[in-house]
């Protein structure tokens, strides 16, 4: 069986530069039996890595092949990195995970993925991976196992999956997982930090308190590592050899060769569609779930409490009487129905409400709005 | 004025009635590709039209506010009343959409989008919500078209699964429930052979009544030949009649002499034109009336189907047999005395034979890996697995089904012992999931635990082996001094697909095997 894997190890692109294999014969440990078996019966295995460094050109070819692609009898494995950017969950909220001023000053883009999950930040450094599955064939215990084995037999790193499927290197998080079912098709994604700038992860990651209460899903915070801090000759060019070598190791006669592909209409008819929605306002921040936040008037004695639906202010509880109608009448007219984008931010600081109305008294108010408004679409 | 109006789905004619001094022209249309009965009804502005029914449709009442010019209700013709009723719009049976299981051990979602609301209409696979468990976001899409009628949960709450997640009012008939694509796919998929395979069937699953039955037995008629005209393609008793009658003009010669009294008046009144006033009086056998038991037929589902599914594959494996005899003797003092043995019993294992033919089959298979190959169906291309699942076939009250351990090549016995107590219980409980049940590269049967010595299994598509097992009996022996000795004797069967093994292979490997089994040390030799 030795002899088909290495006569098939051909790569139709030679842009990665092929290192040592490592040990590829090793037998697999028992703790993987259960899972190995579901991926072999597929005939045909393919890997795709993305030449685009853009978040929401990733995004959208992801979405694409999730809706476009039959993995009845093929699975994919898709590899991609991009510039620097924020990734929330479908069902996450940005003002609860992203630290949008810094977002803004360090020109950081932010998007929102279309599985579920917590926030992540990649750079150049933080590798991703959808591995792509018709729906009766998703095991995400398995694509974490090939990672894991990947990295463990070349470098020898000593990488393990937690109960919550995070893959950890000495107890320090160093991958995060989502995942995405259909009816026909399903992918889980994962991120892979090989050489992420942590400062810049914890900036971006790093919000003040501003009292939302909201039934987003929350990310679980846990500290990180790189992978380059273990084992300094990793990169991430090398990782995406490996695992992709790793990945298609059980097909020696259906392997294709990796692929390298461009995400542009031409090559996928509908790809730009997708692309635009997502990098509307609408989509990253229009589809917060529902959330509200409760803001001190004067001396703290009473409170305005916004709600927000849908990125946009739907209506403000005034909960003292203290507020004359006058006052909330302003106030109403100013806010509701707004989304809370750039316009609504540039309207309240050129705005003289605050001012008419005292603006020690809502100050308070007006520094979270703005903050609340510093999107960056 | 009440602006409310009545409308009655006739069938597809026009009926027309009264409904006042206002008329209007609307003309409804709902479902018309499903439902015959169901539809359409137009009254036109004024006009006055005499009802004209068939009084076989059902009349379901559609009650729908005609705001506007449109008209009321003031008078319905007499005719009419019989067959309105005032009911609530139905569509269909409600049917309760449940949550099924998304996998993973996962018994609550959150719901966190709809994409439905109440009173829309949806088609089969139309997403309607989105929900999310822990990462996994999934999208439901809808098993039936139909209209939503009530949505059960809100956004962000908690959904347990198998709990009913809408309700929806299927239009027409609901089609059964189709059974979780995973089982069906494991049971060897046949695609549209099927059809023409089901033809050879046995003749008791043909329609009649007792009576006909013994008619078409007395008779010595094949009742497939006969045309039936009744329900469900039943075979009446005047389908046999005339199936004689056709019989009987086709042969100029007579009917044989042999005619129960009960049929011979029958059969006289059909055939008295072509049959000559008979010279030799037929003599009256009078047959005592046997009360006969009834036939009972049910639909094949479930395992049986699946086994059934399998089995027709593999009948395109052309099989041949090898079979063998193993002295046991060995083997069986080694397992016991393992069972007394502290290290298996702090382990808790009952140690039988199976993992043992188990982990010295992927040993063997390491030297012949043609067996543990696959082969497509047109026999074009054979794919050398690289790890042995080697499946056993288990008797479940649930019928045969054939769990297989993964990897055998990198498991100790141990391992294999542990595995297959797992899967044991799995299987008692009806619970294996399909991970246990594909995969499987090569099979053993361990048919002798319940008896039998010698038999012919059968491959198991897309593999190319399989081995079977008998039962282990104490016999009389001849050793190497020429004594007779009791010896435990095991015989094996093997079947092989002889496309792509040939005798010579699978006779090797079965020497192999029969060699771990026989000197049980000659398997640490090959200890990997």
């Amino acid at each position: 069986m030795n002899i088909f894997r290495n006569s098939y190890l051909l790569l139709r692109y030679h842009q990665v530069k092929i290192t040592r294999l490592g040990n590829m014969n090793s037998y697999y440990p028992v703790s993987i039996i259960a899972t190995r078996s579901i991926a072999d019966d597929v005939s045909k295995k393919l890997v795709f890595i993305s030449k685009s460094n853009n978040i929401f050109e990733n995004l959208a070819l992801e979405d694409w092949f999730y809706k476009n692609f039959d993995f009845e009898n093929q699975s994919l494995l898709f590899m991609w990195v991009n510039t620097p950017c924020v990734v929330i969950g479908r069902h996450q909220n940005p003002w609860l995970e992203v630290n949008l001023k810094n977002l803004s000053q360090n020109s950081v883009l932010l998007s929102r993925r279309n599985s579920g999950g917590g926030t992540v930040y990649h750079d150049q450094g933080n590798l991703n991976c959808s591995f792509f599955t018709s729906r009766a064939r998703y095991n995400r215990k398995y694509n974490l196992e090939t990672i894991c084995g990947s990295i463990r037999s070349h470098w020898n790193l000593d990488l393990t999956i937690s109960p919550r499927e995070d893959i950890l290197l000495n107890s320090y998080k160093v991958s995060g997982t989502a995942s995405k079912l259909g009816h026909r098709n399903a992918y889980h994604h994962c991120t892979l930090l090989v050489d992420v700038d942590p400062s810049l992860l914890h900036q971006m990651l790093n919000v003040h308190e501003l009292g939302i209460q909201s039934n987003s899903t929350p990310s679980v915070r846990s500290p990180t590592l790189n992978l380059k801090a273990c084992c300094p000759e990793i990169s991430v060019d090398e990782v995406i050899h490996i695992l992709g070598c790793y990945y298609i190791k059980n097909s020696p006669l259906c392997f294709q060769g990796f692929d390298f592909v461009t995400p542009s209409e031409e090559n996928f008819p509908g790809l730009n569609l997708i692309k635009q929605s997502f990098s509307t306002w609408q989509w990253i921040y229009g589809k917060t779930p529902s959330f509200s936040l409760c803001c001190p008037i004067g001396d703290q004695s009473s409170e305005i409490k916004i709600q927000v639906l849908n990125g946009k202010i739907e209506r403000l509880h005034f909960q003292d009487v203290t507020i004359g109608k006058q006052d909330a009448l302003r106030l109403n007219t100013l806010l509701v129905n707004q989304k809370l984008d750039s316009e609504l931010h540039g309207v309240i600081s050129n705005s003289s409400v605050f001012g008419t109305m005292g603006e020690d008294r809502f100050s308070k108010l007006n520094e979270i709005l703005l903050t609340l408004c510093l999107t960056s679409v | 004025m009440r602006r409310q109006g009545l409308v009655c789905h006739l069938g597809l004619q026009r009926h027309l009635f009264t409904v006042g001094r206002d008329w209007c022209r609307k003309f409804i249309r709902v479902n018309m590709a499903s439902a015959t009965r169901r539809i359409v009804c137009s009254f036109r502005q004024h006009k006055l039209f005499y009802l004209k029914s068939r009084l076989q449709y059902n009349a379901v009442a559609l009650p729908f506010n005609l705001a506007g010019p449109y008209g009321y209700v003031e008078q319905i013709h007499p005719l009419a009343t019989r067959f309105f009723h005032a009911s609530k719009t139905f569509y269909g049976e409600k049917v309760p959409f449940k949550l099924s299981d998304i996998g993973e051990g996962i018994t609550e979602v959150t719901v966190k989008e709809w994409y439905v609301k109440e009173g829309d209409k949806v088609a089969q696979f139309d997403p309607i919500c989105e929900v999310q468990s822990d990462k996994a976001s999934v999208t439901i899409t809808s098993r039936y078209d139909g209209l939503i009628s009530k949505l059960h949960y809100a956004v962000d709450e908690m959904a347990k699964v198998g709990t009913p997640l809408v309700d929806i009012e299927v239009s027409g008939s609901v089609s059964e429930a189709p059974v979780e694509e995973l089982q069906e796919k494991d049971a060897i998929p046949l695609g549209e052979r099927e059809e023409s395979l089901e033809l050879e069937l046995p003749a008791e699953k043909v329609l009649t009544t007792p009576s006909v039955r013994k008619m078409a037995s007395d008779l010595k008629i094949n009742l497939r030949n006969v045309q039936g005209t009744g329900r469900d393609g039943r075979i009446l008793k005047e389908d046999m009649l005339r199936h004689i009658e056709s019989l009987s003009s086709s042969k100029s010669t007579p009917k044989p002499s042999q005619v129960p009294q009960q049929q011979a008046k029958a059969v006289e009144r059909e055939t008295t034109s072509q049959q000559p006033s008979p010279s030799t009086k037929t003599p009256q056998i009078i047959r005592p009336s046997v009360p006969v038991g009834v036939d009972r037929s049910e639909p094949i589902k479930g395992f049986k189907k699946a086994m059934a599914k399998s089995m027709t594959a593999s009948l395109r494996i052309p099989h041949f047999g090898y079979c063998d005899e193993i002295d046991m003797t060995s083997m069986a003092a080694l397992r016991h005395s393992l069972k007394e043995n502290p290290m298996v019993k702090e382990r808790g294992i009952k140690l039988s034979f199976m993992p043992f033919f188990i982990k010295a089959a992927s040993m063997a298979l390491h030297h012949f890996p043609v067996l543990n190959s696959s082969v497509d169906e047109a026999c074009e291309n054979i794919t050398y697995k690289a790890s042995h699942n080697i499946g056993f076939a288990m008797d479940t009250s649930l019928g045969l089904i054939v769990p297989n351990v993964k990897n055998v090549q990198s498991l100790s016995v141990m391992d294999v012992a542990i595995e297959l107590a797992r899967l044991q219980e799995l299987g008692n409980k009806g619970s294996l999931g399909a991970t246990d049940l594909t995969g499987g590269t090569f099979t053993l049967s361990n048919i002798g635990s319940i008896g039998g010595t010698y038999a012919k299994p059968v491959i198991m598509s897309p593999e190319v082996a399989i081995g079977a097992i008998g039962r282990v009996q104490v016999l009389p022996r001849f050793n190497s001094k020429g004594e007779v000795v009791r010896a435990s004797i095991m015989q094996v069967s093997w079947s092989a697909d002889h496309r792509v093994i040939d005798g010579a292979s699978m006779a090797r490997f079965s020497n192999l095997w029969k060699a771990y089994l026989e000197n049980p040390s000659t398997m640490i030799l090959d200890l990997k």
